[in-house]
């Protein structure tokens, strides 16, 4: 085996480049040593967590394998003849190897803990221009016995002796040009001007403090006076966090005193806690755009438990879990670059959420048609802790689907009735007639269980601008389809399609006019959901631009047909007139089991507006909010989607308290998740519509103050 | 007149208009004809039969890893390319020891942040701007078997002779007689810097020192660099052949 390298993430051109070398690593099993390491260390602990899981995708991370010939780094051992400090009386026995980048480790602080062998300078450089030409950062495992790390502006050497938590911090230093938070013993008083770095500072005044925005005002400032202080100034108040509370801790920069630090102990201080809000918000500043975070696309669901709330934020190269915490966000874990299994995350990836192996959990269900030679489909399982692993991938086609194509749309439900939802597959673009396909999970899969070539039996041939949802209109345990067409015939057809036998047939169709509707035009939007909570799906249609006025109407499922309801002639009472531009997501916005809608325009008026349609089971109230929903300014880049939410309770009876029954699992109130490419937030619908969270760039929960 | 005024209102009080079927008749499409005649009309690639996808895949099989998905392959651009500075730094003074040609795009333009940077300048005008994370220190870790009342913390030296690299964008040494020069500044304070200007850093901020410069040098003096551009034509009598 030669030198070589391996991409152990690849986040694109836009990144920053790691470059992990290796010295004293022989050929055959040493590598596999090194290969452990980086995995275990750096790309599961470092990488893994925290912070640095967060910006991942900032990352492109290279390992360059080095072959050396001796099995070991080179060693000197320094007699420090009992004047450490005076290295001129240094004696020294040394064991030299053939290694490749000839490193010498000594295991001694007084001596660096490494020294350069011949040209060691040159090999190092020599390695990361040829394997990683862009690095930003590089970080060198040695293959040691002795302790010892020693970074040389950007560039880290550590011994296998070392922990993730050492290169954690002197990353640290390495990626946010971060100072030390500790203070070395007897290192006495500061005395030089204001730091330049971002979390050290000496000036005392709450004003004038760099990080001021993080300190609350109750905190007395300075905080923590003497000697690498703590907290000094009265008694520290209950529930205070040592590495998330921010004030004015007097040492840092290694220095005891008259220069000072936000917190009492973050990252830069003792390796192992995550960074303060200073030292992070510098680094999420740094590395926001390398990462190319966006809010922009969002995936709700329940993927790490079967109880709460959660979204998968889908970024170019990055997804991210995000779990509901009361009615905040809080990150759970970020997946850079590649799925392992393996998928690789792409701009052009689409991701659908649904429970296809019937465990409670939603999995994801990736298609991409434009990043590759030929498209890809895969079934991506999120374990309790965040990770994703694929399941089961299709490469170009799934067996009887007959080839992917670039507009392949797919679509979540429980079609066969077995309590795991499948895939429907559709395609009115590439192929010389319209096809349509059943893709049946198995679990761990899908298989295709029949195909519909031009037509569904009973809908009288596919078009190309037939526009298909899944709804569970029957109320049993099988989705069933509708499919809307006004544009490819000389009239406009809604039909509602059951799986039968194994075969979706067309069991209603209705033709120019819904009962109640007063005709089809072509402009009606169709809404599913189930407005008066009787577990059958219901319609809400609305059309604004058809008629002289705009209408939306109630249409109640009674199995297999849909019943009128009511009708709303230009205005839902509180919405304040209905325009065309007006825009609606089904969501249980109350929670009680109704279907409501959450309605938006940012269009037709003067102003923008939001606001909810609160469904009784019959009819509709409105209200809504002018230009901001709390903090949110309401825009017309924003994107809505419902996130659902389930808890546990348990109900007191009225005859006794000590009579408790449950728990159980109740749906709702579904959440709003506000969002565009630098914000999201949270709505809820309970009440007028109120904003319960909202983030800029990134989601972090500061104790005090946030980051803009 | 309003605009939508133009358009009718709804007849709700009507009875439903149009026909309301259950479905369409077996084998025939919405307007009447058979679906297999209009089929045949249709033009395009029909999609491979059912059959012949699932011989074409073949047995399922079960796999831990599918391996990595097949990329287009893409020839770099020369944007996607950047040239490699390895520069040596002694006693204030920059010496470029090597340049490479990296297929690796120079960092994107925007913004830098941090207390010191490299600056290259092609004339006046910068051409890369990068941050520097403590320019010649090499900085031991501590001991971890200090005791917590005789803790050392880092060891910090002062290299006299130290190594940094930057990227430069390929288009910056295309002018084979542009004339490069290299800065290194230290901040007093952090700083988050345009990457792009027509100006040197030293004369967009106060708060910068400059520790260390190189002398002026020609592109085409830039040690080892071989660009697309130092190939020759092969002689006349060559090509002929």
């Amino acid at each position: 085996m030669a030198d070589s390298v391996t991409v152990l993430q690849d986040v694109g051109s836009g990144g920053k480049t790691l470059a992990i070398l290796g010295d004293g690593f022989a050929a055959g099993n040493d590598q596999t040593v090194y290969n452990t390491y980086v995995r275990d260390v750096v790309m599961k602990q470092v990488f893994g967590s925290g912070y640095y899981n967060e910006d991942a995708a900032a990352w492109n991370i290279r390992r360059v394998n080095l072959e050396s010939v001796h099995s070991g780094a080179s060693t000197r051992t320094w007699n420090l003849n009992g004047t450490p400090s005076n290295l001129a009386d240094d004696t020294s026995t040394e064991s030299i190897f053939d290694t490749a980048l000839g490193i010498i480790s000594n295991g001694e602080w007084w001596h660096n803990w490494f020294e350069n062998g011949a040209n060691t300078k040159k090999r190092i450089d020599d390695a990361v221009a040829k394997w990683a030409p862009g690095a930003a950062f590089t970080l060198i495992i040695v293959n040691s016995t002795l302790p010892g790390g020693l970074r040389t502006g950007s560039v880290l050497k550590v011994t296998t002796q070392e922990g993730w938590d050492t290169i954690a911090h002197e990353m640290g230093h390495g990626f946010g040009d971060l100072e030390d938070e500790y203070s070395a013993t007897g290192k006495g008083a500061y005395g030089s001007g204001e730091p330049a770095r971002v979390n050290v500072t000496i000036e005392t005044r709450r004003s004038r403090l760099k990080w001021k925005q993080f300190v609350a005002g109750t905190t007395p400032v300075p905080t923590g006076t003497g000697a690498a202080a703590g907290w000094t100034a009265g008694t520290k108040p209950a529930g205070w966090d040592d590495a998330s509370d921010a004030g004015l801790f007097e040492g840092g920069a290694t220095f005891e005193t008259a220069i000072f630090r936000p917190v009492i102990d973050c990252r830069m201080n003792s390796n192992t806690p995550d960074f303060c809000p200073v030292c992070y918000t510098e680094l999420k500043d740094t590395y926001h755009g390398p990462a190319k975070h966006s809010f922009t696309r969002a995936v709700p669901g329940r993927f790490t438990s079967s109880l709460g709330s959660e979204f998968i934020g889908v970024e170019d190269r990055a997804l991210t879990v995000y779990r509901a915490n009361g009615t905040r966000w809080a990150h759970k874990r970020t997946t850079a670059a590649i799925v392992p299994g393996s998928w690789e995350i792409r701009p052009g990836d689409r991701y659908l959420a649904g429970d296809f192996d019937g465990d409670g959990r939603d999995e994801l269900v990736v298609y991409n048609s434009t990043d590759w030679v030929f498209p890809y489909l895969a079934l991506i399982k999120v374990d309790a802790d965040g990770r994703m692993r694929v399941l089961a991938r299709y490469d170009g086609d799934i067996p009887g689907w007959g080839g992917f194509a670039r507009h392949d749309a797919f679509l979540v439900g429980d079609f066969d009735g077995d309590g795991r939802d499948d895939l429907l597959v559709s395609n009115f673009d590439d192929w010389s007639m319209p096809y349509v396909a059943t893709l049946i999970s198995t679990g761990s899969g899908f298989s295709q269980s029949h195909r519909y070539d031009g037509d569904i039996p009973g809908w009288g041939g596919l078009a190309d601008h037939d526009e298909i949802m899944v709804a569970n209109v029957g109320g049993t345990s099988r989705d069933d389809l509708l499919i809307w067409n006004s544009r490819d015939w000389s009239s406009e057809y809604l039909g509602l399609f059951r799986m039968q036998r194994g075969l979706f047939r067309c069991i209603r169709m209705w033709e120019d006019d819904l009962p109640g509707w007063g005709g089809f035009a072509e402009h009606d939007r169709f809404f599913v959901g189930d407005f008066n909570g009787d577990g059958k799906d219901d319609l809400y249609v609305f059309n604004g631009s058809d008629w002289a006025n705009p209408y939306l109407g109630m249409f109640r499922s009674t199995g297999s047909d849909f019943a009128f309801v009511r009708m709303f002639d230009g205005d839902v009472p509180g919405w304040g007139g209905m325009r065309s531009h007006d825009r609606f997501l089904p969501a249980d916005l109350t929670g009680d089991g109704k279907v409501d809608l959450f309605a938006w325009n940012m269009d037709d008026w003067s102003h923008e507006y939001a606001g909810r349609m609160i469904s009784s089971g019959s009819n509709l109230s409105a209200d809504f909010r002018e230009d901001r929903v709390g903090e949110w300014r309401l825009g017309s880049v924003d994107r809505f989607d419902r996130v659902p939410e389930r808890h546990r309770i348990r109900v007191t009876t009225a005859l006794s308290k000590s009579i408790v029954i449950g728990p159980f699992t109740r749906k709702g109130p579904d959440r709003i998740l506000a969002h565009n490419a630098d914000w999201t937030s949270t709505f809820s619908g309970t009440a007028p519509l109120a904003m319960d969270c909202i983030y800029h760039r990134w989601v972090h929960d500061y104790r005090f103050g946030r980051n803009w | 007149m309003d605009e939508t005024s133009e358009r009718p209102r709804k007849r709700l009080d009507e009875e439903p208009g149009g026909a309301r079927r259950n479905a369409a008749r077996r084998g025939r499409l919405k307007d009447g004809r058979l679906l297999s005649a209009a089929l045949k009309e249709r033009t395009g690639r029909p999609k491979p039969g059912v059959e012949a996808s699932l011989a074409l895949y073949g047995e399922k099989t079960r796999r831990r890893d599918w391996g990595p998905q097949v990329a287009a392959r893409i020839e770099p651009s020369p944007e996607a390319r950047s040239v490699r500075l390895r520069l040596e730094v002694e006693r204030g003074e920059i010496r470029v020891l090597d340049s490479t040609v990296v297929d690796v795009a120079p960092p994107e333009q925007g913004t830098v942040r941090g207390t010191a940077f490299i600056e290259v300048r092609a004339g006046k005008a910068v051409v890369a701007l990068q941050a520097v994370v403590d320019p010649g220190l090499s900085i031991g870790i501590p001991d971890r078997t200090d005791p917590d009342d005789a803790f050392r913390g880092h060891r910090v030296v002062e290299e006299e002779t130290w190594e940094a690299a930057v990227l430069v964008p390929l288009e910056a040494v295309a002018d084979r007689d542009a004339e490069l020069s290299v800065s290194i500044y230290r901040a007093s304070e952090r700083l988050i810097l345009e990457t792009a200007s027509e100006s040197p850093l030293a004369r967009r901020s106060r708060r910068v020192e400059e520790l260390a410069a190189s002398k002026p040098m020609r592109a085409a003096d830039l040690p080892h660099l071989r660009t697309d551009r130092d190939g020759r034509k092969p002689e006349p009598r060559a090509s002929a052949d």
